[in-house]
This record gives structure tokens, C-alpha cells and sequence, in this order.
């Protein structure tokens, strides 16, 4: 409707008049602030989630089969009879934390907060192109979240199969239990994960296709909006593989086919199933799984290209490099899932190619990482934490991002192929720079979001704690996995080579306990500041984008007049010649001055 | 006790709130914004940046230097590929930790140094094109040179084994590994999966194993049909037929009561296994047929397979694992060997490698000692047996519940312990093994261990190998080769 508006030229004073129940305003809201509210409490809780299962998971590894009351408490007598973890439970909370934290956290809390927050902000439009779509993609992603919850509490257990999901595991219910009615819910949730992940998506592409206000060129908007176009594309692009993926497994289980099942004796009985692959499955759910890496690392990105300018008051280096590397990683994530699969038995010859594509991805990521460093160079940095954050996410995104050289090696991948090496490496470059991204977001858009500051010392108390426990924990696992020991085991204690990495691990875990812990310093301070923080001038952070010309509060349709008009880039800091050190976008040109 | 904890829990985060409501206020009438970050703070954050940096550092070379990275970073190859991977791992090392290095201290030290302070100005710098190329082009040229060594190296490993190379089966399935040898020098016979039962673990179609499948099908399904009242829906008309042909064995077979009480479930259940196992027994009847007519001895090479729980191999010849899986995906990974490889159900995948270093020749190695000793001391403090060195093949795919505990111990020899473990250990009648011509094997070896007094163990038992060798066979030519699997 707001689309309307704008070609009819009409401002938009009539919206905010209308009367809004309670539900209309914060249940069933169509406006696009409020959505990512709702995007970003959501993935707070599935967050809290996955993190208590990872605590969980990680008292087993690093003291295996020793009694703790919090498992018995948290999980019951079922999963965890006299607090000893079950292992049958070990393999669901990993499946459930890597779900959880990829899908409902990282590309739902991610993505769905802050495009949504910032799309029509930022490019000056009233909402999103589809304010209905945009409420259905909330209210799927809540019925995936819930239903993914829900599935944790049935008698079989939930899905076991690891993240993954890798058949014939995941499609027989007597190879392991969680392969039951856990994995149909499972299934179930992330089909309309799915659905949720394309509305918002094709939204998305959409809104910053059509509704960019005047004078706002694609080469004028700010990194963040490249990031989330690309990653909406690259997600209309790959989730309809994984939801085709899904529903082939869907038939294998309840109907009988054999896409992914082939000679198969299990529990003393011969299946049917004959001539499927399920070499099939890898190749679909990684075409989707990649991709997905980039899902969720590239909005991170973004966020941290606008904090860093922000707040170093400098352009961000190498502006169109910025939007080239953007570009690139996001059409090169989608030739390079086979690095998950070099030990498969895939053919040799197709990996090699594997490692050719793979490898230059390193090339974009490096541009990105040198433009970032030129960016901090000579500037005036201010620590808010949302600065804290993007530093730390660089330091993250180099640190796991070279490991990857190695996996991407083919040859090496043999030797430390789903060991912890690999946990070590996705965990840094994509679970620690994604959530940082995230962190950095909140902080600096809280004021936007609800009016009022966050705390800035918890701030920084989170931040310290948060970066020295997430390099505790993902740091040495590099080293755990380098003595070859393999993921996703209940415990260690079976090979007698693995006793020396023993104290490595409950270093491990004792970070991991303090890192969760600290997390609740974040969450006090996001709901304390929600009513009780200090109150919000317009432009806090003193920002060119367009989000700070518009009013604290929130109204329907984001600017009471006219929308602003665009007449430069985003990154006009410190500019010679300017008596602010920060120039907004709706500020025109002066008479000779060069845009950049 | 539940409630107390909440209790508690809430009354700290309320206590909490009020604190933090006090603080705001006092910094409020100070007339503190939250947006201002003072310089104070700016400093702080500043300096603690190379703090962490020096902590980072200090960190990661303990972790090198210490028993952590210095004994167990991906223990010394025992393969013969294994060096040139690691070789190119040691070269990705030197570019991966520089570029570590390079990055992080860049970033922290911009980070200390370029922080808010008064009088502070940031210098524009938009962009520039030619430090920009340098920085696409630097990195694309590493990159090309990591990609040619490391396919150079995949090449080399992926290569097909050699004609030579001694042919292996790992057969994987829920939780236990079974390694299958080629008896007879005739190739390792094909398989099944309709075939197995509890005589024949891995489905080798071989006659003894069809016939014997097929007795048992008969009996389940003859069973499984009394039980359904022998109904004569749910039955293909050339069963009934062949059941006709059996005459007094199939009444004997159908003895099992009509059970019309069953749920409805399971008799559906029941159904759908008894249809089941009737086309398994039509694929099964077609093997035993493809034996009859097989001309070619194409079925006879299963014959002579013999399935151990333990591996031996010889030292210094290559070595061709052939993987299959029962169930679910499992991946074979021998850390040591640098060999990994899925097995994955319905399709053979392949690994070869050489080992170089005997199970014996580890134990003596001085860094192995030293982590032994460290892993022993930690084990006696657990109250855990000592233990040996011992090469293992681990599961590295999530295949289920016991999936940490799926292991085959590997043991790797010289040719004569080889030679001497596969010619006596692994035969239940203990005899000289025949070639396809009927003639004993010989082998081509230098230590003349069909001379020695060999005391080998033979499943558990001692026994004077050398009393029950044939006389003939010492007076084989052994300098004519005809077993190519053991020579070489």
C-alpha cells in the first residue's frame, strides 16, 4: 500500500491516525519496524536455546558420564537418568543447537531483524513493497520455531541426525530413535522455515528494487542494503532446493520411494529400497548448505561496513570493492558445495574443481577484510559497543576464515575432514562473525528500534567477556581436531589417543559456561533498556543514513512529511571542507563538491 | 527446590534492575548520554584491545609448543601419501599463520592506536585503485599456488590403486566394523544385501550362502503366512507353486498357529513384511540361478573370503580398501594413515594407501612413548588399564547411537608376521590355502618363514604350524610367483 502511495505522490499522514488494537499492533502487525521486533525477540529465545543446549552437550564432552543435577533438571530422567547426558540425547542436542542456531537464529533473527528494520529505512520507502508477506513470513518463521520446540518433547526424542540430516540415518526410524516422529516434525518445521525464508526474501529484493526514494542509486546505498539484497537473492535462489531436498526425504519416509535409499539392511530386515543415492541428498542439501554460510555471514558484513564508517567517522575504503566482493562471494557460494563432500566417494576429478571454486572465494573475503583494516587506519574511533562488536567480528572472520584454506584443500580435507577442526573453523568464521554482526546491530540500532539507549558499560562487559570466551572455546578446538578427533562423539574416552586432549576440552567447556552465562548480561540489558533506558535522541550515533532523519517514535509509514530525497553516498565523513564531520545523504551537493 | 531457584533467580534480576536504575539516574544528573561515549572509555577499550591480542598470541604458541600441538598436531604420517599431505599441509600452515599473524595485529594495533581523543581528526580516504588491485591480485596469486600444489598432491592420493595392491573390504554397519580378505587370489566375491543373514554377515553370494538364504526365507515367509491364516491374497502365484513343489517340507514349515487376534497394525505390519520377503526370495531364487549358468566362475571368487574383526597389514605395499555399509552412511578414518572415505549403502567407494610404519616401529618411536606415557599417567589416574599403542579405523559419520565406539583395531606388520597371520590364522580348517589351480600358495619372501618353527596363534590357541604343512609344499619353487596379492 505503500507502494501506492508513493507513485501517487500522497503522503502518508492518513496511517498513523487509524486506530490499532493491541493485536493489529503488536501481534499481527504489518509494519515493518514492529516485524523485526518480532524477527529479533524470537531469535533472542531460540537463541537462549541453543546456547543451554550447547552448555549441555559440552559438560559430557569435557567430563563424559559424570552426573550433573542442571542435565537432570533441564532434561528429566528420561534423557538424563541420575544426570548421566544420554547418548541417544547427546546426538539430539547437537542436531537441535546446529538448527537452531543456523536457521532460526542466524538467517531468521539476522536477516529477518535487520533487513526488515532496515530495508525501508534505509532506502527511504513507507514499509515493505508487501506489508501482508512480511507479517506471513514473521508468523511462519514463529510456527518453525515453535513446531522445532514442540519437536524436543517427544517420546522418541528429537531429530538425531545432526544438522545434516544425512540419510539413510534420518530416513529409518530403527537406525536411530530421533528418526521418528522428531524428524518428521523436524521436517515439517523447517518446510515452513522454508516458506518463511522466501516470503521475506523475494520482499526484500522487491522492496530495494522498486521503492528506493528519489535520488537513491543502487551505487548510493549503504553496504548494508547490499547485503541483505544479495543475501535475499542468494536465499530465493537455494532454499526451494533445500525445501525439494526435504520433501524427497518426506517420500522416502512415509511413502516408500527411493531417492535417497539404496540397499539397506537394517535390524535384521532387507528394505526394498533400491537404487537411490543418498550421495543425491549431499549434493541438494548443500547446494542450499553453502549458500547458507553466506546467508548468514553477508548481512553480518554489512551491519559491521555501516558501524565501522560510523564510527571511525571515515567513508567505508573502497566503496564499490565493497558491493564487487558482495556480488562475487555471493555468485561464487553457489559453485562450491562439493568442498562438504570430497570424502563422499564423489568423483575425484569433480572435487578437484571443488577446490579451484572454493579457493576463490579467499580472494573477495581477503578485499573485504584489507578494506576494513584501511577503514580503522587514521580514523577517530568510538568505542560504542556496537563498535566493540564489528572490530571483534573482523578479528573472527580473519582468524576462521584462513583455517578454511586448509579445508577447502581437498587433499587436506581427507585428513581432517568432520573432525574438530572443522567445528572449530564454521564456528569462528560463521557461528562467532554472524553473531557479533548481530550484537553490533542491536547495539547500534537499538535506539531506532525502540526509542531509547542501551547500557553501554554491560556493553562492554558483554563484549570483553564474549570475545575472550569465544576464542576460548574456538580456539583450541582447532587443536583437538588436529589430533583427529572426530565431531559429534558422545564421548572420548573409547580411543586411548584422544586422553590428551582431555584438559583441552574442559577448558573448552569451562569458557563455553562463563561465554553463556555473560550472554544474560546482553539479554538484561536488551528488556531493562526496552522501558527503562535512557531516551533516544534522533540521531545518536551521528549517521548519514537515511534511518536518522526519521522520528524516534515509530509511526506508520516511517517520515510524517514527504520522504527525505538522496543526493550522495552514504559515507560522507570527515569529508575536507565540511563543518560537521558527518554529512547526511539528504544533504544536496554544494556547488563544485565531487561525490566521492 | 525448583521453585526456590526461580525465586532466587527472579529477586536477583529485580535487585539487578533497581541497581541499574540507580546507577542511570546518578549518571543521568551528571549529565552522562549514553550515545557520548567519553574518551575515557575510548582509552580503555582502546588498550584492552592489545591485551587481548598479546593473551591470543601467548595462547596460541602454548598451544603449539605444549604436549597440545607440539606431540598431537596431526601425529608424524604413517602412509606413504601421508607425507605429501603433509608436506602440503605444512606449506598452507606457513600462509595460513602469517596471514593470522598479518591480519589480527593490523586490526588490534588500528584498533589501539586510532582511538576518539580531543583533537583527533579521521582522514577521508574513499578509495584507491591501485592498492585495491594489489590486494585482489596478491591474494589470487597465493591462491593459485595453493591450488596447483594441493591438486597435484589430490591427484597423486586419488589415483587408482595398483594391480598389485592388496584388496581390502571394509563392510560398515551399526556399530561394528568387519574387514573382508580375499582368500584365494581370485578377486573378493560379490555381494548382496538381500543375502545377509546371521552365516553370511555381509551377503556374499556364494552357493552355500544363496541356498542357505533361501531356506530361511522359505521358513519366515511359510511362518508369516500360517500366522496370517494363510491367506492367499497377499501371496505371489509362483510361491504357491513353488510351496506345491516342496511337498513334505512346506506343511512342516506352515506349523505356526493362525493368530485372528492380532491388532490391526501389526497385522498390517506383518503384510507388508510378508510381501517383502517374498520378493527378496524372487531376487535371492534368481542368484541361485545366476550361479547354476555361471560358466565363467564369476560367483566363485566369494567362496574362498574370510571376514576378520582385526586388520593386518603388511608394511610398505599398497593397500586398496573397498567400502560398503549395511545401513547408514559411515566413513572409515584412519587419522594416522591420512585415510578417509565414506561408506555408503549401495554403492562401493574406494581408498588406497601404503603404510610405512609398523604397529611395532610406533611403539618405539620416542615421541609416541612420550604420548603414551602421558596418556597412561592420565589413564592410571582415572583408574583405566595401561595400554599400548594400536593404529584404529574410527567412524568419522554420525551413524547413530554408539557411533564413538565403532572401531577396528588395524595392525601393520612386516611381510613375514603379514604372511604368516594370513596364511594360518584366519582358516577354520588350518590348512595351506590352494590357489585357483589347486596348487598350494607360495610366496616370494626373503625370510623364509616357511622353514621357521612358526608358533603363530591361531584363535586364541598355540599351535606348531610347521607339523601340518603338507610335504609337498616345501618343495615348491617359491622364486616362481604365483600369488600376486601377497608378493610384492
Amino acid at each position: 500500500m505503500s507502494a501506492e502511495a508513493q507513485v501517487a505522490g500522497h503522503d502518508h499522514h492518513e496511517d498513523h491516525h487509524h486506530h490499532e488494537t493491541f493485536v493489529s499492533k503488536y501481534i499481527f502487525s504489518m509494519d515493518h519496524k514492529m516485524i523485526s521486533k518480532q524477527f529479533l525477540i524470537t531469535a533472542i529465545i531460540m537463541a537462549v536455546v541453543g546456547m543451554a543446549m550447547s552448555t549441555f552437550f559440552r559438560l559430557q564432552l569435557a567430563w563424559p558420564g559424570e552426573s550433573f543435577g542442571v542435565l537432570n533438571m533441564f532434561l528429566g530422567d528420561k534423557w538424563a537418568p541420575d544426570g548421566v547426558l544420554d547418548p541417544n540425547m547427546y546426538l539430539a542436542l547437537v542436531t537441535i543447537h546446529g538448527t537452531i542456531m543456523v536457521f532460526m537464529v542466524l538467517t531468521g533473527g539476522l536477516s529477518g531483524t535487520f533487513s526488515n528494520l532496515l530495508i525501508p529505512l534505509q532506502i527511504g520507502a513507507r514499509d515493505m513493497a508487501s506489508g501482508f508477506l512480511n507479517m506471513l513470513s514473521y508468523w511462519f518463521f514463529f510456527i518453525s520455531s515453535a513446531i522445532m520446540l514442540a519437536s524436543c518433547f517427544v517420546e522418541s526424542g528429537p531429530a538425531s541426525a545432526g544438522w545434516t540430516i544425512y540419510p539413510p540415518l534420518s530416513a529409518i526410524p530403527e537406525a536411530i530413535p530421533g528418526s521418528g516422529l522428531g524428524m518428521t516434525l523436524w521436517l515439517v518445521s523447517m518446510a515452513i522455515f522454508i516458506a518463511s525464508a522466501l516470503l521475506g526474501g523475494l520482499n526484500y529484493i522487491v522492496t530495494v528494487i522498486n521503492l528506493r526514494t528519489k535520488g537513491m542509486k543502487m551505487t548510493r546505498l549503504p553496504l548494508t542494503i547490499w547485503a541483505f539484497f544479495v543475501t535475499a537473492i542468494i536465499g530465493v535462489l537455494s532454499f526451494p532446493v533445500l525445501l525439494s531436498c526435504a520433501l524427497l526425504l518426506i517420500f522416502d519416509r512415509s511413502f516408500g520411494t527411493s531417492f535417497y535409499l539404496s540397499d539397506i539392511n537394517i535390524a535384521g530386515e532387507a528394505l526394498d529400497a533400491s537404487g537411490g543415492s543418498p550421495i543425491l541428498f549431499e549434493h541438494l542439501f548443500w547446494f542450499l548448505g553453502h549458500p547458507e554460510v553466506y546467508i548468514v555471514l553477508l548481512p553480518a558484513l554489512g551491519i559491521t561496513s555501516e558501524i565501522v564508517a560510523t564510527n571511525t567517522r571515515k567513508p567505508i575504503f573502497g566503496y564499490r570493492a565493497m558491493i564487487g566482493s558482495i556480488l562475487a562471494i555471493g555468485f561464487l557460494s553457489f559453485i562450491v558445495w562439493g568442498h562438504h563432500m570430497y570424502v563422499t566417494g564423489m568423483n575425484p576429478f569433480i572435487g578437484g574443481v571443488f577446490v579451484f571454486t572454493t579457493l576463490l572465494i579467499a580472494i573477495p573475503s581477503a578485499v573485504k577484510v584489507f578494506n576494513y583494516l584501511t577503514t580503522l587506519w587514521k580514523g577517530r574511533i568510538r568505542y560504542s559497543p556496537a563498535m566493540l562488536f564489528s572490530v571483534g567480528l573482523v578479528s573472527t572472520f580473519v582468524t576462521g576464515g584462513v583455517t578454511g584454506i586448509i579445508l577447502a584443500d581437498s587433499a587436506l580435507d581427507i585428513a581432517v575432514h568432520d573432525t574438530y577442526f572443522v567445528v572449530a573453523h564454521f564456528h569462528i568464521v560463521m557461528g562467532m562473525s554472524a553473531i557479533f554482526g548481530m550484537f553490533a546491530g542491536v547495539y547500534h540500532w537499538f535506539p531506532r528500534m525502540y526509542g531509547r539507549m542501551m547500557n553501554t558499560k554491560l556493553g562492554y562487559l558483554h563484549f570483553w567477556v564474549t570475545l575472550v570466551c569465544a576464542f576460548g572455546v574456538f580456539f583450541p578446538m582447532h587443536f583437538v581436531g588436529l589430533a583427529g578427533a572426530p565431531r559429534r562423539y558422545y564421548q572420548y574416552t573409547e580411543f586411548p589417543w584422544f586422553e590428551q586432549s582431555m584438559d583441552l576440552n574442559v577448558i573448552i567447556t569451562w569458557f563455553a559456561i562463563i561465554g553463556a552465562l555473560v550472554q544474560f548480561v546482553f539479554i538484561f540489558n536488551f528488556f531493562y533498556s526496552i522501558w527503562r533506558g535512557q531516551k533516544a535522541v534522533q540521531n545518536p550515533w551521528r549517521g548519514n543514513t537515511l534511518e536518522w532523519t526519521a522520528p524516534v517514535e515509530h509511526i506508520h509509514g516511517n517520515w510524517p512529511g514527504a520522504i527525505p530525497e538522496v543526493h550522495r553516498w552514504p559515507y560522507d565523513y570527515s569529508k575536507p571542507g565540511a563543518e560537521e564531520d558527518f554529512i547526511p545523504q539528504t544533504v544536496p551537493l554544494k556547488v563544485g563538491e565531487e561525490e566521492h | 527446590m525448583k521453585l526456590l531457584v526461580i525465586i532466587v533467580v527472579i529477586v536477583c534480576v529485580i535487585a539487578i534492575a533497581q541497581l541499574m536504575r540507580v546507577y542511570e539516574l546518578a549518571s543521568r544528573l551528571r549529565g552522562n548520554k549514553e550515545e557520548e561515549i567519553s574518551y575515557r572509555d575510548n582509552r580503555i577499550n582502546a588498550y584492552l584491545f592489545p591485551v587481548f591480542l598479546l593473551a591470543l598470541y601467548v595462547s596460541f604458541f602454548w598451544l603449539v609448543s605444549s604436549s597440545y600441538g607440539g606431540a598431537i598436531l596431526l601425529h608424524p604420517s604413517s602412509s606413504a601419501h601421508g607425507e605429501g599431505i603433509d608436506g602440503l599441509l605444512n606449506f598452507n600452515w606457513i600462509i595460513v599463520v602469517t596471514v593470522f599473524f598479518i591480519c589480527n595485529t593490523l586490526l588490534f594495533w588500528f584498533a589501539a592506536r586510532y582511538y576518539d581523543k580531543p583533537g583527533a581528526k579521521a582522514y577521508y580516504y574513499p578509495h584507491n585503485n591501485k592498492l585495491e588491485l594489489i590486494w585482489t591480485v596478491l591474494p589470487a596469486v597465493v591462491m593459485a599456488v595453493i591450488i596447483i600444489y594441493g591438486l597435484r598432491i589430490w591427484n597423486e592420493v586419488t589415483d587408482e590403486a595398483s594391480e598389485e595392491a592388496i584388496n581390502i573390504e571394509l563392510y560398515a554397519e551399526q556399530f561394528k566394523w568387519t574387514a573382508r580378505y580375499d582368500g584365494a587370489n581370485d578377486g573378493l566375491g560379490e555381494a548382496n544385501y538381500t543375502l545377509i543373514n546371521m552365516s553370511n554377515p555381509l551377503g556374499l553370494i556364494t552357493e552355500s550362502g544363496v541356498a542357505n538364504r533361501i531356506d530361511e526365507l522359505d521358513s519366515i515367509i511359510l511362518r508369516q503366512w500360517a500366522i496370517l491364516g494363510m491367506d492367499s491374497n497377499y501371496v505371489q502365484p509362483n510361491m504357491l507353486e513353488r510351496w506345491s513343489d516342496m511337498g513334505g517340507r512346506y506343511s512342516e514349515l506352515t506349523t505356526a498357529a493362525h493368530d485372528s487376534t492380532m491388532p490391526d497394525a501389526d497385522r498390517k505390519d506383518l503384510i507388508f513384511k510378508f510381501e517383502r520377503n517374498q520378493r527378496h526370495l524372487a531376487r535371492v531364487i534368481d542368484f541361485q540361478n545366476k550361479i547354476e549358468s555361471d560358466t565363467l566362475n564369476r560367483y566363485a571368487a566369494g567362496e574362498n573370503d574370510f571376514l576378520v574383526q582385526e586388520i593386518h597389514i603388511p608394511v610398505g605395499q599398497e593397500i586398496n580398501l573397498q567400502m560398503r555399509s549395511k545401513d547408514v552412511i559411515h566413513s572409515a578414518y584412519l587419522p594416522y594413515f591420512r585415510v578417509q572415505m565414506n561408506c555408503v549403502p549401495g554403492m562401493n567407494t574406494y581408498f588406497k594407501f601404503t603404510p610405512t610404519r609398523t604397529t611395532a616401529e610406533m611403539r618405539d618411536d620416542p615421541l609416541v612413548i612420550d604420548n603414551m606415557k602421558e596418556i597412561n599417567e592420565s589413564r592410571a589416574a582415572k583408574g583405566l588399564e595401561e595400554v599400548e599403542f594400536d593404529y584404529y579405523l574410527l567412524c568419522n559419520k554420525i551413524c547413530g547411537v554408539s557411533h564413538y565406539n565403532m572401531k577396528l583395531k588395524v595392525i601393520v606388520e612386516s611381510e613375514c608376521d603379514y604372511k604368516k597371520w594370513f596364511e594360518f590364522t584366519n582358516f577354520e580348517t588350518r590348512e595351506r590355502r590352494l590357489d585357483s589351480n589347486g596348487q598350494p600358495v607360495t610366496y616370494d619372501c626373503e625370510c623364509d618363514w616357511e622353514n621357521e618353527d612358526a608358533t603363530v596363534e591361531v584363535e586364541g590357541e598355540t599351535s606348531e604350524m610347521t607339523d601340518e604343512l603338507p610335504e609337498d609344499t616345501l618343495s615348491i619353487e617359491a622364486a616362481e610367483p604365483i600369488d600376486t596379492t601377497a608378493t610384492e
